[in-house]
């Protein structure tokens, strides 16, 4: 017979919540698995902390989003946020379902001409863009998305030296009656920046007014603001065609559409509150039905989303290092997940799940990380079940920006496994080891050997 | 005004010569000049026939009438054959020439008023005026004892002396020695009857014409003869006795009209000739025994009746079950027609067609096609009901049991084409899944008139989604409603059917969609004037600006291209029916050319075949205006336009029947340089040419179309680029 797991003993206070009509839940959620693949299994063979990621999951989100709108809307085009997860094994999964590569920096450029996307196929966006890139997106007939007037100059400058026309499109920002207003990137729409960009750029000979492009903010929760934005910049490509007779080949949306993870300090989850891929679509693809831009002259419409598309593919695994009491009394226990790697659980209240059966009981716990600093949260509070040294944990919903913000803090960053649609395990980053960082750094000559001095 | 007299002059002379042809269905001039010489065989003959023609003619122009028709020799040709009649009948004088005068302007009133009575029924005139002005004049002649009866035709030698000396008797008597089997005999005596010239000889040369203009009615000709040989063989009638012989030009002339001229030649065209020709028989034998009471020949008789009845027997079919096709664009030769006939079904089936594209945006999947195995049966067979499926083939997510689980479901609906709203039901609920409301089964509706006895319906739309009402006037593609689940309908789908009535529920009519791209994996199909079929993947085409930009041919537009080195200069032009081609003014060669906004064509080409403006053709035959990767297109040229004239001659004889020389089309998108916003194209079209399906040659072009136009075009042999 097998030895009946310890539980420790604890002492409750009944609190008998309000019942619902499926009466009350008291059943501890466990997920032992990821796409059919053991949690245990992926730590023996790649440590804990590990982050997982579905190709599955990837590809199935896609495929809902993409038929969202290209059911409603006859062009439809998505470009991957590289920022969002720019991990090549990621990029790749997204750019072979038809994405192009959505890039803000010189350095994404750079990785997605390496993952093989085609020039023509990238969208450069951004503020920070070096003449050396700008001079780049014009002879790869990259679409270089305007931030600001001193950019517009700097390309004016730049394409006169190029024998190829600059492909450029300009970002818009409006007030789409959300708050915050996002106002600081691109050109204002109702001060009339915007209108005058346009101008700018269609009397320039080397520039070619391919596309506008908005993005209205991060994790929005409306579909609403969506439909106003596009309604704006419908309008100001119907006024280019009526003033220039020239047609804006596409218009971008950006991406902001919130995931289903729970904003700190939300009343309700995320997964019940935000809208989903449909909602927005109906929104962005009505109004642009809607506007006076002639049917067979409607813009291909252009989708950055990245986190919605890739926070569900992604999972950390993690094990617990230690439990103790708080001065309050509260539990506390020890993850070996810190906020280094899980950058996102300063906004987000993480689902956490025990990895392995475990005691139906639950306490009021905190999960603190491995970091020797205060700031190091993972939940502040969570009826947590009692676990033990070495139990596993199981957090969804990571994919987006975890891998691209982590920091590398007190330790190594740790591996990336892909499950892939087989259910087989690719390793796609591995843990940092010392090397890693001697082959960055460099000692000066005259402090070298130290020891040997004394 | 010397430009006017010219132009009056040319259309006398091309109206006289074309009047000879017309006898036998052509209006090749050759042809005529050819059988106005052989009508003055007989001298007199001649002289009257070419005087009725010029008189008609003449009279027609001055009271003005249709001068195309004029030019045609539509007027004139039964005229020709009173004038030849008389002539023959009568011997020369003032008196005879003042009766051909008389008869001429007869056949031109009886000619314009049996054309108008008969248009109402479809049918031709053929030779009714000749007809009734000839046995007009033959009953009153007994009466006007001034005209003296004519004894040619009697002394032949005589007036062959008279003609052409002594050499053409030589000929003549020579020809007449050769022993000729009876069935040639009777043949060329019968084809030199139609025009009253009762001689071998000339049957020869008509025979000859008749092969020059056209080697499908020659073969009608013997084809239709033989069969009436044969009878009369089988009757025991002595076919070679002078009355009889004199009536055969019927069988030849029943056996083009009905084998290849009123009807598009082919093996059923050729078997009604077969069964018909008895009844010719069977009619000249009993018309004969009637009239030679009155003393009257039959004439043209046997022929008109046939023709004409069996025409109306036609028209009056309730279903065109068998391929027997009336020419309905008359081109005046059966190659010609059934040539034209042939593209027509290949590829211009657009010229009868509303064009109609598909009520949605995006791709969906038939789920029931026509036909279908649920409802579209009976009247409502014609129509499709369309859905959108994920990568797996499911039509939902989750687990389909709610309406908003269904990818369909809430998806725009919009207009297939341009129309005006007529019918609107936007008040029924949306079902559950799996409930179907079999009492308003046709759930919210709207049905659209597009032209008259067109109508477009689309239903099972969303409770309350309907954005038009009745009246609007919409245009392709403009939003409708929302796809939703009301009426007959256990999960949403969109129902969509072509209609005649402007009623929710009308029957369905078999109507194709005008172009749609099919998707089949990776790859991409064009669909044109075709129908979607159960489980296609469908949608509209998308066009590409850089194609119709560059297909885009205005009139007065110049084009000028480097051939081979050599400079040459087109124009873009539009003709009087509005027809649009390219010229190029140095060879004389017209390209013409039809795009309907979504596909490119060149319809057919004349000229010289070694112009660059040829092989602008060649390789540009169709050309899709929306740019899918390797989007593959076949298409079929009219044998004669690649082909060669010794070529055709071989083709033709058979043409009927199979083809024995094709010349295909294919073309493909071979690269783009940017999807959105497109600089360079490259597309790959090949002309492959077949005798008898084996292979005999290919020809590859390389075309490159840039934001200036299509701007080269290259193979093995030519170099065509854009100045």
């Amino acid at each position: 017979m097998k030895k009946l797991r310890y539980e420790r003993p604890i002492i409750n206070k009944i609190k008998a919540g309000v019942p619902d009509k499926y009466g009350m839940q008291t059943k501890v959620k466990i997920r032992t698995e990821i796409d059919g693949v053991p949690v245990k299994e992926i730590v023996e063979k790649y440590g804990s902390p590990v982050f997982v990621i579905s190709e599955k999951t990837i590809r199935d989100t896609y495929q809902q989003a993409y038929m969202a709108f290209q059911s409603r809307y006859p062009k439809v085009q998505f470009a991957w946020s590289y920022k969002t997860n720019y991990l090549d094994a990621v990029c790749k999964v997204y750019h072979e379902e038809g994405s192009w590569a959505e890039v803000v920096s010189g350095f994404e450029y750079e990785k997605a001409l390496k993952n093989g996307v085609p020039g023509n196929k990238i969208i450069f966006n951004g503020p920070d863009k070096t003449d050396e890139d700008i001079k780049n997106a014009i002879e790869n007939g990259s679409y270089i998305h305007i931030d600001h007037f001193d950019e517009l100059y700097s390309i004016i400058r730049l394409s006169n030296n190029s024998t190829k026309k600059a492909k450029v499109a300009i970002r818009v920002n409006m007030d789409t009656g959300v708050y915050p207003k996002w106002d600081r990137f691109g050109f204002n729409y109702e001060n009339g920046e915007a209108w005058s960009a346009i101008n700018r750029i269609m009397i320039s000979e080397n520039m070619e007014l391919v596309g506008l492009h908005t993005h209205i903010g991060t994790y929005m929760m409306t579909a609403n603001a969506y439909a106003v934005a596009a309604s704006k910049l419908a309008a100001l490509a119907d006024r280019t065609n009526k003033k220039y007779n020239h047609s804006i080949k596409y218009i971008d949306m950006g991406g902001g559409f919130a995931s289903k993870n729970t904003l700190k300090g939300a009343y309700l989850p995320g997964k019940d509150t935000c809208p989903s891929f449909d909602d927005y679509a109906e929104a962005i693809t009505s109004a642009l039905i809607n506007s006076d831009i002639e049917p067979d002259k409607l813009p291909v419409l252009f989708l950055e989303t990245g986190r919605a598309l890739i926070d569900d593919a992604g999972y950390l695994i993690g094990s617990v290092l230690a439990n103790k009491r708080l001065s309050n009394a509260r539990r506390a226990t020890i993850i070996d997940i810190g906020v280094n790697i899980l950058f996102t659980s300063f906004w987000y209240e993480h689902e956490v799940y025990p990895a392995q059966e475990c005691s139906q009981q639950t306490e009021d716990t905190t999960l603190y990380g491995p970091l020797c600093m205060n700031i190091d949260v993972i939940r502040e509070s969570i009826q947590f079940p009692l676990l033990q040294k070495g139990d596993l944990i199981l957090i969804p919903r990571v994919g987006a920006y975890n891998m691209t913000q982590w920091m590398q803090f007190i330790t190594y960053r740790p591996n990336v496994v892909m499950i892939d649609k087989d259910k087989n395990l690719h390793l796609i980053r591995k843990k940092e080891d010392l090397l890693v960082f001697k082959q960055q750094e460099i000692v000066p000559d005259f402090l070298s050997d130290q020891f040997d001095k004394l | 005004m010397g430009e006017n007299k010219k132009k009056i002059k040319e259309i006398l002379k091309e109206g006289s010569i074309k009047s000879y042809a017309q006898v036998f269905f052509s209006d090749s001039t050759a042809f005529g000049i050819l059988l106005l010489l052989v009508s003055f065989f007989d001298f007199y003959a001649g002289l009257y026939g070419l005087i009725a023609v010029l008189i008609t003619n003449i009279i027609a122009l001055m009271m003005g009438y249709n001068e195309f028709k004029i030019k045609k020799g539509t007027y004139a040709y039964n005229s020709l054959l009173v004038g030849l009649g008389i002539g023959l009948s009568f011997a020369f004088g003032w008196q005879s020439l003042i009766i051909v005068f008389i008869a001429a302007i007869l056949s031109l009133i009886f000619t314009i008023v049996i054309e108008a009575f008969l248009a109402k029924y479809g049918l031709p005139f053929l030779s009714i005026p000749f007809l009734l002005v000839m046995w007009i004049v033959l009953l009153s002649s007994r009466e006007l004892s001034a005209l003296g009866l004519s004894e040619r035709g009697i002394y032949n030698i005589n007036e062959i002396y008279g003609i052409g000396g002594k050499f053409l008797v030589d000929i003549y008597q020579w020809f007449e020695s050769i022993d000729k089997p009876l069935f040639l005999k009777t043949f060329f005596l019968s084809l030199g009857a139609i025009f009253f010239q009762y001689n071998i000889l000339a049957g020869i040369l008509i025979a000859l014409g008749l092969l020059y203009h056209s080697r499908i009615s020659f073969t009608l000709a013997l084809l239709g003869f033989a069969t009436a040989f044969l009878f009369y063989q089988l009757l025991g009638v002595d076919i070679t006795h002078y009355g009889y012989s004199y009536i055969g030009f019927n069988y030849i002339l029943t056996a083009i009209a009905i084998g290849g001229y009123f009807l598009i030649p082919n093996k059923y065209s050729f078997l009604w000739v077969i069964i018909l020709l008895p009844i010719v028989v069977l009619i000249s034998l009993s018309a004969a025994e009637v009239l030679k009471y009155y003393q009257l020949p039959v004439y043209s008789l046997p022929f008109n009746v046939v023709v004409l009845s069996f025409l109306y027997f036609l028209k009056l079919r309730a279903k065109h079950t068998l391929p027997l096709n009336e020419v309905i664009i008359q081109l005046n030769s059966p190659e010609r027609n059934l040539y034209y006939y042939q593209q027509a079904q290949m590829r211009f089936k657009w010229l009868s067609y509303f064009p109609m594209y598909l009520p949605f945006m995006g791709r969906w999947r038939v789920s029931q096609a026509e036909d279908g195995e649920y409802t579209h049966q009976g009247e409502w067979k014609y129509a499709w009901d369309f859905v959108i499926v994920d990568q797996t083939g499911k039509q939902f997510s989750s687990y389909g049991d709610y309406v908003t689980d269904y990818y369909c479901f809430n998806k725009h609906v919009v207009a297939p084409s341009d129309g005006t709203v007529v019918e609107v039901v936007n008040n029924i609920e949306d079902n559950i899944i799996g409930d179907a409301n079999l009492l308003q089964n046709w759930g919210n509706s709207v049905v659209i008139k597009h032209t008259e006895y067109l109508y477009s319906q689309v239903s099972h739309l969303k409770k309350g989604s309907i954005v038009v009402k009745k009246g609007d006037i919409v245009k392709k593609g403009d939003l409708l409603a929302f796809c939703g689940n009301s009426g007959r309908s256990p999960f949403p789908h969109l129902h969509f059917q072509l209609q005649a009535t402007p009623y929710i529920g009308s029957k369905t009519i078999n109507y194709p969609i005008s172009h749609y791209i099919r998707y089949i994996d990776d790859k991409y199909e064009l669909h044109s004037y075709d129908k979607p079929q159960l489980n296609d993947e469908v949608s509209n085409m998308e066009l590409t600006t850089l194609l119709t930009t560059a297909f885009k041919f205005i009139p007065g537009q110049k084009l000028r291209y480097q051939f081979n080195g050599k400079k040459v200069e087109w124009e873009v032009k539009t003709n009087y029916y509005n027809n649009t081609y390219i010229y190029c003014p140095e060879t004389n060669s017209f390209a013409y050319l039809y795009n309907d906004g979504q596909v490119f064509y060149f319809m057919s080409f004349a000229g010289d075949k070694t112009s660059a403006l040829y092989y602008f053709y060649l390789a540009l035959y169709q050309i899709p205006l929306g740019f899918y990767p390797e989007l593959k297109l076949m298409d079929i040229f009219p044998p004669n336009a690649v082909f060669s004239k010794t070529e055709m001659i071989i083709h033709d004889v058979f043409a009927p029947f199979f083809s024995i020389y094709e010349a295909k089309y294919q073309m493909m998108f071979v690269d783009i340089d940017d999807d959105l916003d497109p600089e360079l194209i490259k597309i790959q079209s090949k002309v492959s040419l077949f005798r008898l399906n084996q292979n005999i040659k290919t020809t590859r072009f390389n075309i490159t179309i840039s934001s200036k136009g299509i701007s080269s075009i290259q193979s093995s042999e030519i170099k065509l680029e854009l100045i």
